[in-house]
């Protein structure tokens, strides 16, 4: 018995160490061209965005990547060494990288920061609930912020324009490249504004309706006329965060209320929660959308254009 | 600078009171903590200086809590105990306390000598480590006991009865006036209980006092000078035709006796 | 030679080696304590206690390492007291109040509608460590190292013998106090600077693979101490040829080194007859 056990042990040790191995691939450092800018966004529609805007004069890193989930990140050497080598790194604020200060100290980085949603007119955390839910007072008046602010469009299009600004401070050489093209995108982005409106559009008024995972939804309702009736997980963000008995009882007697015909997930955390709720109110679970990042390269979520056209298809088809 | 002893207890080394008992007992109750049934009742109990003294009485007849009671580890609600006419508490150093062996954690990774040793912490207090005649006296007493050879093992490694001896070892490195042993011959082998009987008389000859729990009636004659007979927490007459020696509890009715 | 000297030359390495050897130093040596004791709970459970006080200090606008020392400390005295006089059971203790406050801190967060993420606290990185740092970390382990010399027979006669403690004198659950005060101090600067994986992993791990190798309790601190540096040397080189999480590297390192220790006892367990 003993010796196999023996065996046993060592071989899942083994087995351990080589998915360990495989799990990872050897240090990648992207190798800085002499006249590119070195850039890192915090997260990957925060990053398709940047790279559009810099083109072919920017070396760019992404620190929480496709389907990565900001809240549990955990760095690698390499993310810190591209802090370090960074001229520019782009976050997006409002609390959303909590751990880039931490980070942005311990790589000694002498790169200057450009909060990207800087100027914007920020929601204030939980206020869509506070239609709904009023006698719940003040609670939620801690000056806090929704920081999904790529949920909407025109958002986006003034972080362009904040991500232009950077690039061309940093390297005023290349400025005109960067208005060129950060004027082009910001016309597709303008087009998936139309396209966004044109499909909400032709959703009865009131079907436009949201019940998701978190409350990222804030601003895509906001800018484009959704009532959003309830988060399964309110406003509490990933680990450990569950939501009471009572706000599932509640949340669940809303969507009845209201008449609600879909309820959606999301691509960065499992669903199991909305899959109960589901259950519990006899409603579709519409496809997961993209919320806090890019699908993987291939996917329909794989840049933030994209990711915009499939969460607002698959709403509407939901809803309808 | 060695001369500074930060004690453990403040009131460690108060001097005996002259002529008093080495032990006094006059307890009216006394409970273990969060228990509401006494563990002792009504149980006096005096034992001059230079005596060796045994609790006699079956399992749960409370010669352990007595012994516990006595050195301060069990509160009395109701009652005395003095120690060279001195509360409980008040010369630790005097008094040296045999557990009974399942009181410790003998998985810990402590050897024999160490185990000794911390007969000596009470005269060293915080901070003080051990000094060279402290180590000495250990390995003397471990020798007197036959344990010297086992001086580097694991706790967990010694037998039973070598377990006993040496925190019979332990005890006497105490260097202690009063000794409580509870049950010092539990389950141990031939030799040991020799080599024990030797150190009580040893003892007597020394002028200490051994106050000793016991379940077994065959050698109280030889190894002890008197005895307390203890059951269901209650101090009880000597069963018929069994050993007392000296007079150390009530004093009883001749009735009782013949009861 | 170049290998070895690589990884060190980022300066965000060399603070994050600094910080898992003073890490490693307090708590593989006072988790030596934890594992004789059975406490092998304690560092997860103190990890996640600090919740309701980081939860309420931001609430109030206080310091939030402050809230969490607060928090941990009045935890590590709840254990101690619950369980004194074996009321009940230390790990009972433990589990109780590990639940009780994380649930605690849970239901805050569920009250204050906050989209910011209180959890983040607990999952410190070891390569976000700054050189100020460093400083804290230097303090806790200079106290847990003081405080383990000057009071070793003491803290070892209490941890096998408390009968004997009490009987001169000795107050056993001051001691547990005390120590239980260190834990909770080890654990909070640790997770909040390395995560609650490493942190509850530098406090068992160690001194387990110690255990099993020797049993002496200087030796078993001192090998406790070199398993835990050994392991924040091999995880550093893991993490840079691989590019892979530090404080994951380091905790596999450390478990990779009792999966060695555990087979070496069998190996030669089975010669021995």
């Amino acid at each position: 018995m003993r010796p196999s056990l023996l065996t046993g042990r060592l071989t899942a040790a083994a087995l351990a160490v080589s998915l360990m191995l495989a799990a990872c691939q050897p240090a990648a450092s992207p190798a800085p061209a002499a006249d590119t800018l070195n850039v890192v966004a915090t997260f990957s529609i925060l990053g398709d965005l940047v790279q559009n805007v810099g083109g072919e004069h920017i070396t760019l890193t992404v620190l929480v990547g496709p389907d990565g989930d900001a809240h549990s990140y955990e760095p690698a050497p390499s993310d810190l060494r591209a802090l370090a080598e960074a001229d520019l790194i782009f976050e997006n604020g409002v609390e959303f990288e909590s751990w880039l200060d931490d980070l942005y100290t311990a790589s000694e980085s002498k790169a200057q920061r450009v909060v990207t949603s800087t100027g914007l007119e920020l929601l204030e955390a939980g206020a869509h609930e506070d239609d709904h839910a009023a006698e719940d007072g003040d609670e939620h008046a801690h000056g806090e912020h929704d920081p999904h602010i790529w949920q909407s469009v025109p958002n986006v299009i003034a972080v362009v324009a904040q991500i232009q600004a950077g690039l061309a401070a940093a390297d005023p050489a290349h400025a005109a490249d960067y208005q060129a093209n950060a004027a082009a995108y910001q016309q597709e982005l303008e087009s998936l504004h139309a396209y966004i409106q044109a499909q909400v559009a032709s959703l009865p008024a009131e079907r436009r309706k949201l019940v998701t995972n978190h409350d990222t939804f804030g601003y895509f309702a906001r800018d484009y006329g959704f009532t959003i009736v309830g988060a399964a997980l309110g406003a509490v963000t990933t680990e450990g965060g569950e939501p009471s008995a009572a706000d599932i009882a509640k949340l669940a007697e809303a969507i009845r209320a209201e008449g609600v015909p879909a309820i959606f997930a999301e691509n960065v955390e499992s669903s199991r929660l909305i899959e109960r709720l589901a259950a519990e109110t006899d409603l579709r679970v519409g496809p997961p959308l993209y919320t806090d990042a890019l699908g993987q390269p291939g996917t329909a979520g794989a840049t933030y254009l994209n990711l915009m056209r499939y969460n607002v298809d698959a709403i509407v088809a939901a809803l309808r | 600078m060695s001369e500074v002893i930060l004690p453990y207890s403040r009131h460690n080394h108060a001097d005996p009171v002259s002529g008093a008992p080495a032990l006094a007992v006059r307890i009216e109750r006394a409970l273990y903590p969060g228990t509401a049934e006494p563990a002792l009742r009504d149980i006096t109990l005096t034992v001059p200086v230079g005596t060796r003294v045994a609790l006699v009485g079956p399992n749960g007849a409370g010669k352990s809590t007595l012994l516990k009671a006595s050195a301060g580890l069990l509160p009395v609600q109701s009652g005395t105990i003095r120690l060279y006419g001195r509360p409980v508490g008040d010369c630790r150093h005097r008094v040296a306390y045999l557990p009974q062996r399942s009181d410790l954690d003998w998985r810990f990774p402590a050897d024999v000598r160490r185990l000794v040793m911390t007969g000596r912490y009470v005269h060293l207090g915080w901070l003080r480590r051990p000094s060279r005649q402290d180590w000495a006296l250990v390995d003397q007493t471990m020798d007197a006991l036959g344990i010297a050879h086992l001086a580097a093992r694991q706790i967990g490694e010694l037998s039973g009865g070598q377990q006993q001896r040496a925190l019979l070892a332990r005890a006497l490195a105490q260097e202690a006036d009063l000794l409580l042993l509870d049950e010092p011959l539990n389950a141990v082998d031939a030799d040991t209980r020799a080599v024990i009987a030797r150190v009580l008389s040893d003892l007597r000859q020394a002028g200490k006092t051994v106050v000793a729990a016991t379940h077994d009636l065959g050698r109280l004659e030889t190894d002890f000078d008197g005895a307390l007979y203890l059951c269901e927490g209650s101090e009880v007459a000597a069963p018929p035709g069994s050993f007392t020696g000296l007079r150390l509890g009530q004093e009883r009715p001749e009735s009782e006796h013949s009861h | 030679m170049h290998w070895l000297i690589d990884p060190l030359r980022d300066p965000f390495m060399q603070t994050a080696l600094a910080a898992a050897t003073l890490m490693g130093l307090a708590s593989a040596t006072l988790g030596v304590y934890v594992v004789l004791r059975r406490m092998a709970f304690i560092g997860d459970a103190l990890s996640h206690t600090i919740l309701p006080g980081v939860v309420i200090a931001y609430l109030n606008h206080w310091n939030l390492t402050v809230g969490a020392l607060v928090a941990g400390l009045l935890t590590a005295l709840g254990i101690g007291w619950f369980s004194r006089r074996q009321t009940l059971r230390e790990d009972t203790a433990i589990g109780i109040l590990f639940t009780g406050m994380f649930a605690l801190g849970l239901l805050l967060i569920s009250t204050t509608g906050s989209f910011r993420d209180f959890t983040h606290i607990l999952f410190g990185s070891i390569l976000g460590v700054t050189r100020s740092d460093l400083g804290l970390m230097a303090a806790v382990t200079g106290l847990v190292l003081a405080v383990l010399w000057l009071f070793d027979k003491e803290l070892e006669l209490t941890s096998f013998d408390p009968t004997h403690a009490e009987a001169i004198g000795l107050r056993a659950d001051w001691l547990r106090y005390g120590l239980l005060g260190l834990l909770a101090l080890t654990v909070v600067i640790g997770v909040q600077v390395a995560g609650v994986v490493l942190t509850s992993a530098l406090l068992i791990t160690p001194a387990a693979t110690a255990s099993l190798l020797t049993n002496r309790l200087p030796r078993m601190m001192a090998l406790s101490a070199a398993v835990a540096l050994l392991s924040a040397v091999a995880g550093l080189y893991t993490s840079y040829y691989f590019d892979v999480s530090l404080g994951a590297s380091i905790v596999l390192a450390c478990t990779l080194c009792f999966g060695a220790a555990w087979a070496a006892r069998s190996l030669s367990g089975r010669r021995g007859g």
